[in-house]
C-alpha cells in the first residue's frame, strides 16, 4: 500500500516538473526592438518602483539587448525612472531603444528625438517633474507655463546621469 | 354617429383628459423641484461682499462652479431638516472650488461635477499657497480629481465623503492629492473609486480613521517624512498603502484587507527607512506585508510588532537580501505562504536571514509547550520546497495544498538530500496569537465589499477566541491545509438543536489516539519525533463528566487539541456518531471549548463580547441574557471585560462557549487561573451543567477538582494512559491532597524534589491545592 502511494506521488511529482518546464519553455513572442510596449494601463507595473502604471501622459520604455535577437521590453511610469534605470544600469546592458509618451497625443514616439520638459510644479507619478513632447514648440510653451526648461535628449541624459544614451527605436 | 363611435370618441376623451393631467403634474412636479433646487442667494456675489473672517451661511440650493475663495472666509452650508445641503455643481468643467487664501473653512457642501480634463486636474476641491484651511464635511461626487492641496501647510480634511467618477482605474485621478503640504491632518474620511490618495513632500502629515476603498493605491506616498498612518481601513484597492522614498513613518492600528488588484499587497515599503509597523491587520490580500530595499540605510532596522497577518496569499514578502527588520509578536494566521521571497533569491534560505523573526504566532507550527511558558520547545521552520520553487515561478502558486505540493513537499522529505534549506527559523515560536489591542476596522458597506468585508472580518476575529490556532494537518508525511472556512468552523456554527444520541450512550469514542511532534533539536532533515499520546483510548458518555489528569506536559492538552482539528492525529476520533475528521466540520458543531488562556477585547463591555460572538457564531442575541444567567453574570453587562475579576472572566468564557448551547464543553484547565474561593464557585457552576446533562472533558492539575466534578478521571503520563477509574478510586492513596492554605503549601513544596513519580510537579498559583504521587506507591 505504501508502495502504492509513494509511486502515484512519484508519478505526479514528474508530471508537475514536466509542466514546470513547459511553463519555463512557453517564452513570449520574440520581441520587435522598434516596436513600442503595450502597456495595459492600471494593470502593467514599472519595471523600477514596481507602482502600477496610469497616467500615459509620462509612460516610457526601454528595449535591452539580452543576447542575438533577444530582447526584453522595460516599461516605465514615469519618463524620470527610465533615465534613472539607465543610470542605474551603469552601461552594463545594451539599450537599443528608448521610447516616451507625448505629454499632448499621448502617443509613442522615439524618446531619442522628444524634448522633455522639466519642472518643479509638475506632478509626475514619481515626482522627477519631465514630460516629453513631440514639437519643441509645444515643451517651450508649457515650460514656460509651468515654470521649466526645455531638454534634448543628450541633454536629459546628461542632467540624469545616464553613462549610455545609445539607440532609439521608432527610426531604427 | 353610431353608438360604438360615441363610445370611442369618450374614450379617446377620456384619455387625452388624463394625459394632460399627468403632464400637468408633472409640469408642476419639475418646476416644484426647480424652485427648491435654485437658490435665490448669490454664493459668489456673497464671497465676493465679505470682509475677510467673515462666516457665511450657505442656504440650502444649488449653486455653479468654479468658485474662488480669496480670503479668509468660513463658508457654512445649512444642513436643511430633510438633510439636504448647499451643492456647488461644477457642470463638467474645471475645477468646482478653488481656495487660495490661508484659514478658510468649508463646511457642509456637496460639491460635485467637475471637468474631465486629466492635463489640468479638474476636480473637486482645490486648494493652493494657502495654510491652515479646513475642508469639513463635505460630500464630493462625480469629480476627476478630490481634493488637491499645493504648498497647502496644516490644511484638515476631516469628515469628508469623495467618490471619482465612474473611470476605468487607469483614466481616474487622485481622491486626495498633497503636495509640498506638511503638517496636514487627514482624518475621517471615505475616498472610494478613484485613484489614489498621494502624499508627495508633504512632511509631518497624519492620516488617520479614514476608509480608502476600491482605489489603485488606498495611500500612496513618497517623500514624505514623520508621517502617521493609523486605525485606517483599507479595502479592495489595488494596494492598500504604497510607501516610498521616506523615513520616519508610522504605521498603526490599520486594516488592510483584500487589497488583490495588479500588485496586491496590504502595504508595502519600498525605500523606506525607520518604519514602525504595529498592531495592523491584514486578512485576505495578495500579499500582506512587501518590503522592497526597506530598511535601505545599513544602520537602520525597523520594527514590526504586533500584527495579524492573515488568510493572505502570503503573509510577508521580501525582496532577496533585505534586512534589518525585526518582526516579532506577529501572528502568522492561515496565509497559504507565510513568508515568502520575491524572485526566490539566489540563495534559498539566506534570503532571510538578515531579519528578525523570533517571537512570532505561527499557525503552521507543529510544536509544543511542554513548559507552559507560553513559547514552543522547539523552532519554527519554513522549510517547503514547494514554497522555495512557487517563490521562483509565482504561477505555480494555483498548485498550493494541492496533490503537486504534497508530492514535492514528501519528495523533500523523503530524500534528505533535496531537502531545502529552512527559509527561516523562529527560535522562540509563541505558542498564542499576539493580538493587536483594538478590533479590526470595519465600516458598513452597502455593497458586496461590505459583506465580504463582514465575512473576512469573522474569520480573521475569531483568533479572538484562541481556538483556531493550528488549522494545518499534518498526516503521515504529507501537509495539508483544512479547507474549511472560517465561518464554518465549530466555534461559528449555529446552535445545536437536538442530540441524536440517549444518555449513556457514547459521546465521545476515542480509539488509539497518538500525535507524535517533531523531536526537539533534531537535524533539520530528520523526521525524528516525540510522542505527545500515545495509543489513548477511551468513550464519554452522553451527560457524563470526564477529567484528563496530569503534569504538563503529560498530553492533556493535546487530546483536546486533536478533537478540536486544531492538531492531526492519528486513530479514531468519533462524536456523536461523526468522523472527527471526515465530517469534522459538521461534528465540531456539538463542541463548546473553554481554552486556558483567555482572549478578550478589554475595551468591550460583556454585552458587546456576547453579540460580537453571538454573531460569530451565528446565534441570537436572544440566547445572550440565557447564558449570562447561566454563569451569573447577569447585571454585569455594560462592564467592560477589562475590568472584570478573573473568575468573571472565566464565567464570561463559559457563556460564550455555551452561546451556541453544545452539548459537549471542552475544558482546558477551566480554573488554573482562580483563587480557591472563585474556583468553588466555578466548579459548582459547571456542575449544575453536568447535572443539567451536558457532557463534560475537561484538562486539571487539581485533584480535588477531580474528585468533585469528574465521574471518571484518566491519568496520563507522558502522553500513555497510566490509570482510569472513578476519581475517588484512582487518586485514593496515591494522592497527597493539601488544601488551599498557603500556610500548607510551603510544606508540600519542601516534599516535591524527591516525591517520586512525578518529579517535575508545577505549582500553580500562590493558592493552589498541590497534588503529588507517592514514590512507594506507584500508579499502576
Amino acid at each position: 500500500m505504501q508502495h502504492k502511494i509513494q509511486h502515484k506521488m512519484q508519478h505526479k511529482l514528474v508530471l508537475l516538473t514536466l509542466f514546470v518546464f513547459l511553463l519555463s519553455a512557453c517564452g513570449g513572442a520574440r520581441i520587435d526592438p522598434t516596436v513600442p510596449p503595450d502597456i495595459v494601463f492600471g494593470e502593467d507595473v514599472c519595471a523600477r518602483c514596481g507602482m502600477i502604471i496610469s497616467d500615459d501622459r509620462f509612460a516610457a520604455s526601454l528595449v535591452v539587448e539580452k543576447g542575438t535577437n533577444d530582447y526584453e521590453q522595460l516599461i516605465f511610469d514615469d519618463a524620470g525612472e527610465m533615465f534613472a534605470y539607465a543610470r542605474e544600469d551603469n552601461g552594463q546592458s545594451k539599450i537599443v531603444s528608448w521610447f516616451v509618451h507625448d505629454y499632448h497625443s499621448l502617443e509613442w514616439m522615439d524618446g531619442g528625438s522628444a524634448w522633455y520638459v522639466w519642472a518643479d510644479s509638475l506632478q509626475t507619478p514619481m515626482a522627477f517633474g519631465v514630460a516629453a513632447f513631440a514639437q519643441e514648440l509645444e515643451a517651450t510653451a508649457l515650460a514656460q507655463e509651468w515654470g521649466g526648461e526645455v531638454f534634448t535628449f543628450a541633454q536629459a541624459t546628461e542632467k540624469m546621469g545616464v553613462m549610455q544614451p545609445m539607440g532609439s527605436g521608432m527610426h531604427k | 354617429m353610431n353608438g360604438k363611435a360615441v363610445q370611442f370618441n369618450r374614450h379617446i376623451k377620456k384619455n387625452l383628459r388624463s394625459s394632460a393631467l399627468i403632464c400637468a403634474l408633472f409640469f408642476l412636479l419639475f418646476a416644484v423641484k426647480s424652485a427648491a433646487q435654485e437658490s435665490s442667494f448669490d454664493l459668489k456675489a456673497a464671497v465676493s461682499a465679505a470682509q475677510p473672517g467673515a462666516v457665511i451661511d450657505v442656504p440650502a440650493g444649488v449653486y455653479y462652479g468654479d468658485l474662488a475663495v480669496d480670503k479668509p472666509l468660513h463658508l457654512r452650508g445649512e444642513v436643511a431638516a430633510d438633510g439636504s445641503r448647499p451643492v456647488i455643481d461644477g457642470q463638467g468643467k474645471g475645477t468646482v472650488v478653488v481656495i487660495n487664501a490661508p484659514g478658510v473653512i468649508l463646511e457642509n457642501f456637496v460639491i460635485r461635477a467637475s471637468g474631465n480634463v486629466i492635463d489640468k486636474e479638474d476636480g473637486g476641491i482645490t486648494v493652493e499657497n494657502a495654510e491652515d484651511v479646513q475642508l469639513l464635511n463635505n460630500r464630493l461626487e462625480d469629480v476627476l480629481y478630490g481634493i488637491r492641496a499645493i504648498n497647502a501647510h496644516r490644511l484638515v480634511i476631516r469628515g469628508n465623503y469623495i467618490t471619482g467618477k465612474r473611470l476605468d482605474i487607469a483614466r481616474r485621478g487622485d481622491g486626495l492629492r498633497l503636495w509640498q503640504s506638511e503638517e496636514c491632518l487627514v482624518e475621517g474620511n471615505t475616498v472610494e473609486r478613484v485613484r489614489d490618495a498621494i502624499f508627495w513632500f508633504s512632511d509631518g502629515t497624519t492620516v488617520r480613521g479614514n476608509t480608502f476603498h476600491d482605489n489603485r493605491y488606498g495611500v500612496h506616498m513618497m517623500y514624505t517624512d514623520r508621517m502617521t498612518i493609523e486605525n485606517n481601513y483599507m479595502l479592495g484597492n489595488s494596494v492598500g498603502a504604497y510607501l516610498m522614498y521616506s523615513k520616519n513613518v508610522l504605521i498603526q492600528g490599520n486594516t488592510f484587507q483584500q487589497n488583490r488588484g495588479p500588485s496586491g499587497y496590504g502595504v508595502a515599503l519600498k525605500d523606506m527607512d525607520g518604519v514602525t509597523v504595529q498592531e495592523n491587520y491584514y486578512l485576505d490580500n495578495r500579499v500582506g506585508l512587501f518590503f522592497d530595499n526597506s530598511p535601505s540605510s545599513v544602520d537602520i532596522s525597523q520594527a514590526i510588532e504586533r500584527n495579524v497577518l492573515a488568510f493572505n496569499d502570503i503573509g510577508v514578502l521580501m525582496m532577496p537580501a533585505i534586512k534589518r527588520n525585526i518582526l516579532r509578536h506577529n501572528t502568522f494566521l492561515d496565509n497559504l505562504e507565510q513568508v515568502g521571497v520575491k524572485g526566490g533569491g539566489s540563495r534559498p534560505g539566506d534570503e532571510l536571514g538578515g531579519n528578525g523573526w523570533d517571537g512570532n504566532f505561527w499557525s503552521d507550527y507543529v510544536g509544543y509547550d511542554a513548559t507552559g511558558e507560553g513559547v514552543g520547545d522547539i523552532p519554527y521552520h519554513a522549510e517547503s520546497l514547494f514554497e522555495n520553487i512557487a517563490d521562483r515561478h509565482p504561477n505555480l502558486s494555483l498548485f498550493f495544498f494541492s496533490p503537486a505540493q504534497q508530492a514535492i513537499d514528501f519528495a523533500a522529505k523523503a530524500f534528505p538530500v533535496i531537502k531545502p534549506k529552512p527559509k527561516l527559523t523562529d527560535e522562540f515560536p509563541e505558542m498564542a496569537p499576539v493580538l493587536p489591542t483594538a478590533m479590526p476596522q470595519t465600516t458598513p458597506f452597502q455593497s458586496r465589499m461590505g459583506w465580504l468585508a463582514a465575512g473576512l472580518l469573522i474569520g480573521a476575529t475569531a483568533m479572538f477566541v484562541g481556538q483556531l490556532r493550528d488549522r494545518r494537518l499534518v498526516i503521515g508525511n504529507y501537509r495539508t491545509v483544512a479547507t474549511t472556512p472560517i465561518s464554518q468552523s465549530p466555534i461559528l456554527q449555529s446552535p445545536i438543536t437536538s442530540t441524536p444520541v440517549l444518555k449513556g450512550d457514547p459521546m465521545l469514542t476515542i480509539k488509539n489516539l497518538t500525535k507524535r511532534y517533531p523531536r526537539p533539536g533534531r537535524a533539520w532533515w530528520s523526521d525524528e519525533t516525540i510522542t505527545a499520546v500515545d495509543d489513548l483510548t477511551f468513550e464519554l458518555p452522553v451527560g457524563t463528566s470526564l477529567a484528563l489528569w496530569g503534569v504538563n506536559g503529560a498530553g492533556k492538552t493535546t487530546v483536546l487539541k486533536c478533537l478540536l482539528g486544531l492538531l492531526a492525529s492519528e486513530g479514531e476520533l468519533r462524536l456523536n456518531g461523526y468522523d472527527l475528521r471526515r465530517d469534522g466540520r459538521t461534528a465540531r458543531r456539538f463542541l463548546g471549548y473553554v481554552p486556558q488562556e483567555l482572549a478578550f477585547h478589554n475595551d468591550l463591555s460583556v454585552a458587546e463580547s456576547c453579540r460580537f460572538y453571538a454573531r460569530l457564531k451565528d446565534v441570537s442575541d436572544a440566547r445572550i441574557p440565557v447564558v449570562l444567567a447561566l454563569v451569573g453574570l447577569t447585571g454585569q453587562e455594560k462592564k467592560a471585560v477589562g475590568a472584570l475579576s478573573g473568575g468573571m472572566k472565566q464565567r464570561l468564557a463559559l457563556a460564550l462557549a455555551l452561546l451556541a448551547d453544545p452539548p459537549v464543553l471542552l475544558l482546558d484547565e477551566p480554573t488554573s487561573n482562580l483563587d480557591a474561593a472563585t474556583r468553588d464557585e466555578f466548579i459548582d457552576l459547571l456542575m449544575e451543567l453536568r447535572n443539567g446533562g451536558k457532557t463534560l472533558l475537561f484538562t486539571s492539575h487539581y485533584a480535588d477538582e477531580v474528585d468533585r466534578l469528574a465521574e471518571r478521571v484518566l491519568i496520563l503520563r507522558d502522553g500513555r494512559l497510566v490509570a482510569d477509574g472513578v476519581p475517588a478510586e484512582v487518586l485514593g492513596t496515591q494522592r497527597l491532597i493539601l488544601g488551599s492554605q498557603s500556610s500548607r503549601i510551603a510544606s508540600v513544596t519542601q516534599q516535591l524534589p524527591n516525591s517520586g513519580v512525578f518529579d517535575s510537579l508545577p505549582v500553580v498559583g500562590r493558592h493552589s491545592s498541590v497534588v503529588n504521587y507517592s514514590a512507594e506507591e506507584p500508579i499502576r
